[in-house]
């Protein structure tokens, strides 16, 4: 039914996550019904990020020349390291405008069910740079799930005696009514609560 | 009767992957129907309602729909948070040691009263900051029971003589526990054993973790019955646990 192009270009987005069959289809069709220059575009968008994005070789985030830009960015402040998960995690922190420091990404978090183990990090990078590059404050941002504590948990052990440790807070979301709170977000936010 | 299309149940995760954009695919395990996967909707988003709740070790509430592949979580509710055992890197590592083992020795859809009753006070256990190893050698010789294995420390499991004092032991998993020095055994699978072993594995099989926990025990002697029993284990799960590589730098390390 379908030509062999579009048979491809269908079961190529379907590989993305969340997008079955159907949704792919749909994708196609719309691809196809806008002006021409539209999928040529996102072609060369795909083609450009395949060929140019490569790890930053200082924080392992997305790079296309040898540092990312913010490694590379002379403004920032290399004496505040943050520690991440996965690059993902930079873009909503770099939202907030308030953290004028340089990244570390990891590349997942701890899950001894699942067999990552330390060496399956980028753990020893981690401890090179806080030696190499005149780091006094590590800011553990794994995300607060069980593989995220236990991995912050671990790079504090690591790293206690050599630098200032903080780990982000654990609370309520802004805006969000107590009653609805989890008790297990609600317990930390009470094991974390600050005097006014 | 027809299987009600809602239901409810307590349960504590044991493992769980990232399913799409903010889903979670859990393993969890309950007392009336063993080992099972449910999806949690949504969970990744900070706003969820029930994202927080859902981590590993914590009982939990659930109220489930069952679905075709996985059945889906739609309330939970925390029963026991188990937060200080979150906070001891030895007590996490040794809980996902736990978990794993449990994860193993449970079928799908089966009842797994004994090993959910045994996992849930393991965790308070380890959250009222008990020993994590004693509570891992405990758990161990428990669970061993409630699959059926336990290993056989009084008598010799090839002629049924009550063991002597002043006799060498060796432990013989693939047999079910020790024998005594008057039959060889297979010879790869024979380890020797001490008396002092010997008597703190009967220990674990007699009394109760509180009674274990006042025990002052030389380390050797804590460190000799760790490797029976994780003999032990092996062979009853028929592989080592993943998680045993982490745990065992985490106590190399402190």
């Amino acid at each position: 039914m379908l030509t062999p192009s579009l048979e491809r270009l269908i079961a190529e987005l379907s590989r993305l996550p969340g997008i079955g069959p159907r949704s792919a289809q749909r994708l196609a069709f719309h691809l196809l019904k806008g002006p021409r220059d539209r999928p040529v575009a996102l072609a060369e968008a795909l083609v450009q990020m395949a060929e140019r994005l490569r790890p930053c070789s200082r924080c392992f985030s997305f790079a296309e020349d040898e540092l990312c830009p913010i490694c590379a960015d002379p403004r920032r402040d290399t004496s505040l390291l943050c520690v991440v998960e996965e690059p993902s995690a930079i873009l909503p922190i770099e939202r907030t405008h308030e953290y004028r420091g340089t990244y570390h990404v990891l590349g997942g978090a701890l899950s001894p069910i699942d067999g990552v183990d330390p060496d399956d990090l980028r753990i020893d990078e981690l401890v090179r740079r806080v030696d190499a590059e005149g780091v006094t404050e590590v800011v553990l941002a794994t995300n607060p799930t069980m593989t995220g504590e236990a991995t912050a948990l671990y790079l504090a052990d690591l790293l206690r005696g050599r630098v200032r440790l903080t780990r982000l807070a654990s609370g309520l979301p802004v805006g969000a009514d107590l009653e609805h709170a989890d008790e297990l977000t609600l317990g930390r936010a009470l094991l974390g609560r600050r005097e006014l | 009767m027809p299987t009600p299309r809602v239901y409810r149940t307590n349960a504590i995760v044991l493992s769980r992957f990232d399913l799409g954009e903010a889903d979670r695919v859990l393993t969890i395990l309950t007392p009336d129907q063993g080992k099972l996967k449910a999806v949690a909707k949504g969970v990744r988003r900070p706003g969820s309602r029930i994202g927080g709740s859902v981590e590993p070790f914590a009982e939990l509430e659930l109220l489930l729909v069952r679905g075709r592949t996985f059945d889906v979580i739609t309330q939970a509710a925390v029963e026991h948070a188990w937060l200080a055992l979150r906070d001891h890197l030895e007590s996490a590592a040794t809980a996902w040691y736990l978990a794993e083992l449990a994860e193993r020795a449970v079928e799908e859809r089966a009842s797994a009263q004994p090993v959910y009753a045994l996992l849930r006070r393991a965790c308070q256990l380890l959250d009222d900051g008990m020993t994590p190893a004693r509570v891992a050698r405990w758990y161990e010789m428990d669970l061993a029971d409630a699959l059926g294995v336990r290993p056989e420390v009084e008598r010799c499991v090839e002629c049924d003589r009550p063991l002597e004092a002043d006799e060498r032991f060796r432990w013989v998993p693939a047999l079910g526990g020790v024998l005594c020095e008057q039959h060889p055994g297979p010879p790869a699978e024979v380890v020797g054993m001490s008396l002092a072993a010997l008597k703190l594995l009967r220990a674990y099989r007699r009394l109760d973790i509180e009674a274990i926990a006042g025990l002052r025990l030389p380390p050797t002697v804590e460190a000799e019955v760790e490797v029976l029993l994780r003999r032990f284990m092996r062979h009853a799960l028929e592989r080592d646990p993943r998680s045993l590589t982490f745990l065992d730098e985490v106590r190399a390390r402190h």
